[in-house]
């Protein structure tokens, strides 16, 4: 680490002191020390356990998950759970952290990263393990579709090959180095979803020169293309959700259905059975392309006891404990708010706590009844009747039918309040198309007494809502977000739900709260 | 509405579990609700790749946007249909191709890897897919109709030249290529734009425009769309929208 870097981890410590101080965002101090030095990520010595979490939905909670785990089980870990998940922010972390040498002493990294941005990242932080958690509609108006964010990350896998070739060929790293930041020079084993078509598709990269690891089943022709590389897969088996109206309704087709084509050659699909949305066990009539059996595969979720039971079947790995011999093929563990989206997540991250060297089981325990610091639910009181907040997304249609479906899975009379005053931070936009993909004919349910349509977009959520199979005499509207309480405090005799969105979260309690 | 003739209708959302990337299936429920709410039987057939297909039995034809690639998985299979397609374009059949979709109609579409497919060739222009999004609200004065339209642009392609007529001036959103301020397609009755999603929900005067079109002789009715609160919604809608992107760009609407 030359004079350069030392300055810019300096500016950054600094500036992120200072931040600290005035309450600022996490990706100024390292956005000002790549300025000062573009190559100081590059010098870093970093820990070889680096977990990287990208995809649509989950990032933050599964990088939690990780981070969690690596903890309990003794290991010292820096994560960007500032929530700057893009170049800069992982800049911030790795510099705030580093010694002025540059040395990073911490055990494991765990970097949430924007889908878009991996690649940059990746380029001077190559992980050991990245876990894609799904790849789904998501603020298409900056993201474009999912096919294009697909191809961001396949791109960011690339860089991770890449970077393994180079290493390889140039011989960069030399015995003067930290050997933990190369060395041993390994593949990034991948961490996907088995029931996500998108990211299962991942898996076929041109010219990887992944390591040999876990041999996958080789149902396909297709699939034959990636079983040299180091993959764990993740997922749920059918038997969780038969019987069981869960988090998850599928969508209905005629709004959208990206599991109609397959990802790699547009031929059409067909499933044995849906999870949710387009998860569940595919195949390609055309190209062969399959569904692969997850190596970690949620097999039981017992939403009865309130507690969730979760096992995880066939989970082969390397346990770096001999007392455990070949590592159990059953573990268990409880999700603290049993959901579907929450068993993703967490297989995801005991998939990918199991490459650092601990045992499944060991990260399964570590989990068991954590509760999410950045968790999704918000209770409140209005007028006497009980609320809950449950953060959606807004312009990420399944978010919202997730959701939705919780409240009619509840079975209790109660009052629907949507919120979309701001959908941009920075000004007022039409695009609003994302209303259209929400099945809001969900909401169709004895049990849903009225619907209150709230906010700047209340326009756009009254047509949505005229055009669905909510009774319109259920529907009414408050246009000004302020006015809600009262009309709650007059108006409403049911236990409330409200959805909204990050962005317009702290506007809404604060009305709440009145 | 029960004193006017009853006549029949009949809509094709074509490639409509291909081609329906944002929203885009509205454009044919609010369609087929404004001709129901003047007096039409409206039937809605939903095509997709393989299936079979008669122009000839559609006086309406919507496409919607997809993913590059999804585009590229359409272009081989409409080009089965590439001389009846024609044939009823000549003809007078009225299509709207919203988003990517209207690339459909020019003589090729390229990928961004270089591959070049032919279209269906029916008017002189070329697309060409980046590796980048152009994305972002608009606000346009169509060639046609007096209103402005408000939406979104939401595409790949970097730019479209040819010779075509381009119906759609833009005061706010970008253009067909970094030249021009004008986009879409018209031609006969097809037309054709970028703007992505639910273009006849967030747009009530484009809705009545072809609801009026779609009429023909029978348009003994007035041209408003009815007393569903779908339309009361839809008209506040349009106009909030209009008067805040206009707001952005310095002009009144």
């Amino acid at each position: 680490m030359g004079l350069r870097g030392i300055i810019a981890i300096a500016v950054c410590k600094i500036l992120y002191y200072i931040g600290k101080q005035v309450g600022k965002g996490s990706s100024l101090p390292g956005h000002i020390a790549l300025k000062i030095y573009p190559g100081v990520l590059q010098n870093l010595k970093l820990p070889k356990n680096i977990i990287a979490v990208t995809g649509s939905n989950g990032k933050t909670s599964t990088a939690e998950l990780v981070a969690h785990a690596l903890e309990k089980n003794a290991m010292s870990v820096g994560w960007n759970h500032e929530g700057s998940n893009q170049t800069e922010g992982v800049a911030t972390l790795l510099l705030r952290m580093a010694t002025l040498c540059g040395k990073v002493k911490r055990d494991a990294l765990v970097l949430e990263c924007d889908e878009r941005y991996a690649r940059k990242i990746f380029a001077a932080v190559r992980p050991s393990a990245l876990i894609v958690t799904n790849l789904c509609r998501d603020q298409l108006s900056r993201n474009g579709h999912h096919e294009f964010i697909q191809d961001c990350i396949r791109s960011a896998i690339e860089v991770c090959q890449e970077s393994v070739n180079k290493t390889v060929a140039t011989g960069v790293v030399s015995k003067s180095q930290d050997t933990r930041a190369y060395a041993p020079i390994s593949a990034t084993t991948l961490v996907l979803n088995a029931d996500d078509p998108y990211v299962a598709a991942l898996a076929l990269i041109k010219g990887s020169n992944c390591d040999t690891g876990d041999k996958v089943d080789e149902t396909s022709e297709t699939m034959k293309a990636m079983d040299r590389a180091k993959i764990l897969w993740f997922g749920v088996s059918k038997q969780v959700v038969s019987g069981n109206s869960d988090t998850l309704h599928p969508s209905n087709p005629y709004q959208y259905d990206d599991g109609a084509f397959c990802p790699i050659c547009k031929g059409r699909m067909t499933y044995d059975y849906r999870i949710a949305a387009h998860y569940g066990r595919y195949s390609c009539s055309k190209c062969g392309f399959a569904h692969l059996t997850p190596n970690f595969e949620i097999t039981r979720i017992d939403y009865q006891t309130g507690a969730t039971a979760i096992e995880l079947t066939g989970a082969t790995h390397n346990c770096s404990r001999p007392t455990h011999g070949s590592c159990p093929c059953a573990i268990k563990t409880r999700l603290r708010f049993p959901s579907l989206v929450g068993a993703y997540n967490l297989a995801a991250a005991i998939a990918a706590v199991t490459t650092t060297g601990i045992c499944a089981q060991d990260a399964a325990q570590a989990m068991d009844d954590y509760e999410l610091k950045g968790g999704r639910t918000i209770t409140f009181s209005v007028g006497g009747q009980d609320g809950t907040l449950l953060i959606s997304k807004h312009e990420n249609s399944l978010s919202y039918n997730q959701n939705m479906a919780l409240i009619v899975s509840q079975q209790k009379p109660c009052t629907v309040v949507v919120v979309v005053d701001a959908i941009s931070r920075k000004y007022y936009t039409s695009e609003t198309s994302w209303l259209w993909d929400i099945d809001v004919g969900i909401l169709a349910d004895d049990n849903v007494k009225k619907v209150v349509l709230v906010g700047r977009y209340v326009h756009e959520l009254l047509a949505r809502f005229s055009l669905s199979e909510v009774a319109q005499s259920k529907i009414d509207h408050v246009e000004d977000l302020s006015k809600l309480y009262e009309y709650l405090v007059k108006n409403n005799a049911h236990e409330i739900y409200a959805l909204t969105c990050f962005s317009d979260k702290a506007k809404l309690l604060k009305v709440l709260d009145n | 509405m029960s004193h006017k003739p009853e006549r029949q209708l009949s809509i094709l959302h074509l490639y409509f579990d291909l081609m329906n990337l944002y929203g885009d299936w509205a454009n044919v429920e609010v369609l087929a609700l404004a001709l129901s709410a003047r007096g039409f039987r409206v039937n809605i057939g939903k095509k997709s790749v393989g299936d079979e297909i008669d122009f000839g039995a559609y006086d309406f034809v919507y496409i919607g946007s997809g993913t590059e690639q999804s585009l590229i998985a359409c272009i081989s299979d409409i080009m089965n249909y590439k001389d009846s397609l024609t044939k009823c374009i000549e003809n007078g059949t009225h299509i709207l191709a919203t988003g990517n979709a209207h690339e459909l109609f020019g003589r090729t579409v390229t990928e961004s890897t270089g591959i070049k497919h032919e279209a269906v060739g029916l008017l002189d222009f070329e697309t060409i897919q980046g590796r980048g999004r152009i994305a972002g609200d608009c606000v346009c004065k169509p060639s046609f109709m007096q209103e402005k339209l408000v939406g979104f642009i939401n595409r790949a392609s970097e730019g479209q030249v040819g010779d075509v007529e381009r119906p759609f001036i833009l005061e706010l959103g970008p253009g067909a290529n970094d030249k021009l301020d004008k986009e879409g397609i018209m031609y006969k009755n097809l037309l054709g734009t970028y703007i992505t999603g639910p273009v006849l929900v967030r747009n009530p005067p484009l809705l009545r425009y072809f609801a009026d079109k779609l009429m023909g002789n029978s348009s003994d009715a007035e041209s408003h769309l009815g007393t569903d609160a779908f339309f009361a919604h839809q008209e506040l809608a349009y106009k909030m929208a209009l008067s805040e992107l206009c707001a952005r760009i310095g002009k009144t609407n």
